[in-house]
Formats: structure tokens, sequence, C-alpha cells
């Protein structure tokens, strides 16, 4: 498998993530946010972190205003991802890879601030439902052990829209048990309706878990 | 320049006992970071220290550029971090809560942004603590054994490269103010933070290392460009026997705020600023790396062969100043004796904090990221367990600190910090390798015994044990009025296994 990891300024998940996918033996290669070549990768992941520092300016060094994953939308690899996810390449936002994807359009909803305020960090356990990680029948209706890191994770959405999303199968992830950030109906994680984008707030490169989530983006890979 | 804080004055006469010497010690006291040997081609950067006065005064800012300057400690020399701990000390008051949450905040703030998790801390509460919160960061860094970077110039000619954030008035005399007692408060002498240009600093000057670019790399915190551009040059003077000097060009140095004068342009404190020590034909590809990393670099100034330090600022009427290279060394060792002991008579309570407010504040921490955490704050003990895929092992952080036994002997107190740290190795089954310490003491005049005693049991223990002191940090001056602290000496102990 082929992977390309989108790099931003301030991606700092960046290694955990190239690290992950060379450990089960795959190609993987950063992809610079100035790049605006066309992306020809089996995959596409946009790593945790705080792109451009979560803020807005025009010289990294002068003044700024804060708005998460708001520059990220401005970067030349932004048009290559828009243009991926159109010829259907699978992309996998995590953390504030995930706030990106919300932010542009490609899954639905909305990242706000964590109910407590506060930036929190340690294991939570999620279950894994509706379309399943990208469509993986072994992790369907399974319980796994994800860590989060994040202080912009509580996941809103109308309720209208929630019932379509569930209906179709796109909530695939929620919290069981402990929501830590107080998302509307415990979502840790949604895909896009074609089954092809999936973002989450939990890491799956640093559960223990890890194993199952690579297993089944290789055998999507290897079957789409 | 001369302040406490920068040239340990009145303290170094006592640190030189320090036993700092060890087979496996690559780089002991004197640079920005200590670095021991961990095995097949690697080594570990590690240096702790404090933010206590700033982070009384502006206490979110004061801790976040705490954690900011000690992550530069790390990869100024190369290495890339990957470890912090907070070992904090505050009063019980409602005061020492609101600056404990701002301090967490800020502390949470930094690291979550550059991505180094805080795999560890303490949090004791006495109310000796009440007008002097101590806040003490260590930071741990990998770095490849031939690829160490060291803050000195060492070839006339070479360029002094500016790189990071604009100069601004921030924390102007703010070095001097870490050496005096907290009666005269000074906010605008506590810079801010900016953990996101930090960030793209690491990036920037992490891949310059791996590259024969550049000849030193020196952290412009305290004391600013005149600190960082004497410091480069004087090191590479005594260690290559040459006649260096440094000339700067005030004009070339970006600022940020309006009519600075040249004083203030040198001594200004603003942080996430490096100096680079670059070679002249390899300026462009230098200045190149910043480039894409969307950082302002330019070139200050020059390493000279003529001994002296000059400064240039084009101004009608102004005159370029040159000063003889060795000037830091002008200013005298302070030499007095006191034997006061005031803070003995306090008698406060000095009790670990709930296990409640600890979990609150490890859980603001991404305490995974890079996901070498094995052992981290979810699990109870003072140390932490690191891994090293790099070396197929893993390294061991444990850390201590009198728990108040100081009150009543000082001696004991360094003692069982030490002992605490090497009894958790040994179980552990790690073979410690250094330790970095950071002194924090009330005012001189009342605790100048107590330090030369904590420095005495300290030495006596690393000799007997082998076990060498590689780095550290000594904060005098945490006292209010007549009040001085209790002695707080704090240790950190790495092994690995």
């Amino acid at each position: 498998m082929n992977v390309g990891i989108i790099r931003f300024p301030g991606s700092n998940c960046d290694f955990d993530t190239l690290n992950f996918f060379t450990k089960f033996g795959h190609a993987a290669e950063f992809v610079w946010y100035k790049d605006a070549r066309p992306l020809s990768f089996d995959l596409l992941v946009l790593p945790g972190g705080f792109a451009f520092g979560d803020r807005v300016y025009s010289k990294a060094t002068g003044s700024f205003t804060c708005d998460p994953g708001a520059l990220a939308l401005r970067s030349p690899v932004l048009k290559a991802i828009k243009k991926a996810a159109k010829a259907g390449v699978p992309i996998l936002g995590i953390c504030n890879g995930f706030q990106i994807l919300v932010k542009a359009g490609l899954l639905p909803g909305a990242l706000e601030r964590n109910e407590s305020k506060k930036f929190f960090c340690d294991y939570t356990v999620c279950n894994v439902s509706g379309a399943s990680f990208f469509g993986s029948d072994v992790m369907r209706g399974k319980k796994f052990t994800i860590p989060v890191a994040h202080g912009y994770g509580r996941y809103m959405l109308p309720a209208r829209e929630r019932e379509k999303l569930a209906e179709n199968g796109q909530i695939f992830l929620t919290y069981a048990g402990f929501n830590p950030n107080g998302s509307v109906d415990n979502i840790a994680g949604v895909c896009n309706e074609q089954k092809k984008i999936f973002g989450m707030m939990p890491h799956p490169e640093r559960s223990p878990d890890g194993e199952y989530f690579m297993r089944a983006i290789e055998s999507y890979v290897a079957t789409h | 320049m001369a302040s406490e804080h920068t040239s340990y004055k009145s303290t170094k006469k006592f640190l030189s006992k320090l036993y700092t010497k060890g087979s496996h010690v690559i780089q002991g006291p004197g640079e920005n970071a200590g670095i021991v040997d961990v095995g097949k081609g690697w080594a570990l950067a590690m240096r702790v220290e404090s933010h206590n006065h700033p982070s009384f005064i502006k206490p979110y800012h004061g801790a976040a550029t705490g954690v900011g300057g000690i992550l530069r400690d790390i990869f100024t020399m190369g290495a890339r971090p990957i470890a912090l701990l907070d070992i904090l000390r505050f009063g019980t008051d409602d005061h020492s809560r609101s600056l404990l949450n701002e301090v967490t905040r800020g502390i949470a703030d930094y690291g979550n942004c550059v991505g180094v998790p805080v795999v560890g801390g303490d949090l004791y509460l006495d109310d000796t603590y009440k007008n002097n919160c101590l806040v003490n960061v260590a930071a741990f860094g990998l770095v490849k054994k031939d690829k160490i970077i060291y803050g000195n110039a060492f070839t006339a000619g070479n360029d002094l490269i500016y790189v990071g954030a604009r100069t601004g008035r921030d924390g102007v005399g703010g070095a001097q103010m870490a050496s005096a007692t907290m009666d005269a408060h000074n906010v605008a002498a506590v810079q801010e933070a900016d953990p996101f240009l930090e960030k793209l600093l690491l990036e920037a000057c992490g891949e310059l290392a791996l590259t024969p670019w550049i000849e030193g790399m020196q952290d412009m915190g305290a004391a600013g460009i005149l600190c960082s551009t004497s410091e480069v040059v004087l090191r590479g003077r005594k260690k290559t026997g040459k006649n260096l000097g440094a000339k700067v060009y005030l004009n070339r140095v970006p600022v940020k705020a309006k009519g600075m004068t040249p004083v203030e342009m040198l001594l200004s404190e603003s942080q996430e600023r490096m100096m680079i020590v670059g070679h002249k034909k390899y300026r462009k590809q230098i200045l190149d790396v910043f480039k894409r990393w969307d950082l302002e670099a330019c070139v200050i100034g020059k390493v000279t062969n003529n001994g002296t330090y000059t400064i240039v600022y084009d101004m009608p009427g102004k005159k370029n100043i040159t000063l003889p290279m060795e000037f830091a060394e002008i200013f005298p060792d302070v030499h007095e004796d006191w034997d006061l002991n005031t803070w003995k008579k306090q008698g406060t309570r000095h009790r670990k904090a709930a296990g409640k407010v600890t979990r609150d504040i490890w859980h603001q921490y991404d305490w995974m990221v890079g996901v070498r955490t094995i052992k981290g704050p979810n699990k109870p003990g003072r140390y932490a367990i690191i891994d090293v895929p790099e070396i197929g092992k893993e390294i061991v952080i444990a850390w201590s600190s009198d728990e108040g036994l100081s009150d009543h002997n000082v001696a004991r107190g360094i003692e069982h910090a030490f002992d605490t740290c090497h009894r958790r190795l040994r179980s552990l089954g790690a073979k410690p390798l250094g330790i970095t310490n950071c002194l924090n003491f009330g005012h001189p005049k009342d605790s100048m015994g107590a330090f030369a005693q904590t420095i005495e049991a300290l030495s006596a223990r690393c000799k007997k044990e082998k076990i060498p002191v590689v780095g550290g940090n000594v904060s005098l001056y945490n006292a209010h009025g007549s009040h001085s602290i209790k002695p707080t000496p704090v240790l950190v102990m790495a092994g690995v296994r």
C-alpha cells in the first residue's frame, strides 16, 4: 500500500502516523502542504496536531487570529485532496485531520471546543458501529481502546441530519461509556455518504488495538 | 548578563564541586543541555529549568515560556525533544490555586502544540510557596552521537544568523528579575509565549542539524542577542585557542517594536529566537530551509578573528561599541558567608496534592504524542518509561525532591531525592546514566549555607554511586520580604534498560 501523509506546519502526529504505516510494511511519505501536484496514492491521511498552530496569518512571525483549520483550507494541497476525493481515493483524517476534513466540507458536522473548555488526553473505549471502519466486518460491533488528545473534539450536528447519518451507517465510531468532550450522541468518528472518507478524533496510531485499524484499511484498499 | 540567572556568580564555586564525569557522559554542565550515551550510536540530551518568578507574575506565559526555553535547550543541540516533566510547588491559598490553573494551562498549550508529551511530574502544596511558586520543567531529547551540535563558533568569516520571532521589548530585564526577590513585580519583564513558532523552529533547526552547513546553534533565551552571540564565540575561543571575536549589525535585527534602543535590542528576551553559526558558503541553503518553514531569518553578524566584540549600529551620531571578548569575565565572583536560616522556623505542612487535582492536570497534557510513552502519568509512581525503538531499549526517568526533609536536615533532603530516584531505576532494571537537577532556594542571605550543604551531599552520593550530574539549574531569590522558601532541591535521574 502506498500512503500519502499530508504535512502542514504544526502537524505534530506526522511522524507517528508515518511510523504506524511503515511498521506494518507499507510505503508512506509526506506530502507538503504547498504541494499541488495530483496525489496518486492508495490512501491519503491527514494526521493530528495543530496545522498552522490553529491560526490564520500571512507571515508566521507576524500577527494572527485564531481559527483552527481555516488556513489549511487555503493551502495548495487542499485542491489536490478534493480532486483525489472526487476520484474516489480513500481518505482518513485523525484528530486535527478530522477537523480539517469537516471544515473543508468533505465530512458532515462541526467540531467544537470540548465541553470542559480544557484539552483532554487519555485512553477511551470506542464502539465500532454503522458502516464500520473502512467497512471492516471484523471490527463492526466490537469495542476498542483508542487514546484521545484534543481541545476541540465535540462533534455537533442537528438532530435531523444525525438521523440521516445514522440511517446511512455513517456514524462508524462512538465513545462507549466515558465521553471525553461532550459530543452529541457520543460521536467519535463519521464517514461520508460514499464511505470513502473517514474522520475520527481518537488516534488509531497510538492505540494498543492499532492492528485492527491497519488490517481494515489494508483489506479496503485491496478490494477497491 | 551578569545576573544570577545567567552567570551563576555566587554559586559557581559550589557547583564546581559537583561530580560530572563518567564514561558515557558526552556533554556535562556548561552547554545548553547535558548529553549521555545510550548506545547504538544514539545519545540522550537532558536538562531541567525553573521558571519560578515569571510564573508567579504572569502564570500562563511564564510557565509556557519555561517550556519553550527548555525545549530550545534540547533542540539547540541537534536533539529531537521526546519528553517533558512538570514539577510544581504551590501554596494552599486561593491565589495559589488560580496561579496553578494558569500555569497548567500554559504548560499544556505549549507542550501540546509543539507536540512533546509531558510524561510525568508532581505537585506538592506548602504555604512556604505562597508568594513564590516553583515551576520546574525538565526536557529530554534524542540525538545521533555524530550529529550533536554545540553552541560554538570556530571559524572567522562565518555567519551569525538570526532566526525566529522578531525582537521586541518583552522581557527586557527578565534575567535580572529572576535574580531579584518577588517584592518588585514587573509584568513587562515576562515574555509572551508562541508555541507555533517554536514548532517551526524545532523542525527547521532539526533539518539543519543533519546537514554539514552549520557550525553551531545557540538559544537566544535569557539575555538575548548579546548573550547568544558572545557565548558561541567564547566557547569557540576556549575550544580552539583562536583569538575569535564577533561583529553584530544591530540594524539588521528584525524588530517588532518601533524605536528600540541598542541596549533594548541586545537584552530583549523575546522568545522563540535562535542563533545559528552558519558556514558562509552554505548561507543560501540555510536561509532556504527557514524560508520553507515560513520563518524570518537573516545574517546579523559574523565571526571575526580580532578578539573583540563589536556592535555596529548605523545611525547618525551613534558610535560603534567595541568590547574586549572576555568581557563576561570582568564581573567578579561574589564571595560572602551567610549563615542565617530563617526558613527553618516556618513549620508549614508539606504535602502531596490529592490524586484528583493531579489527574485534572495531566489530563490537559498530551502525554502520548510521539507514541513512546510506555509508563506515563496515568499510572502511579514518580517515574516514566519511554520507548526508544531506535536502540531497541527503553529510557527510564525517575524524579524526586526533598519532600520537605530539607527543613530539618538539609543534606538528608537531597539524599532522599537521590536515593528515591536511584532505587526506582535499580528496581526497574535500568542502568543510571545521568542526573539533572534544579536547586530552588530562597534569598542567598539565609539560604546559601543550605545550598552549599545540598551540593556537598549530592556530590558525595554521585561519587559513591558513580552517577554524574550532566546539567541543571540554580534558582535563588525565591523570597518575598524577609520570607525565603524552604530549600527545595529537585532531582531527575535518567537510565536505560
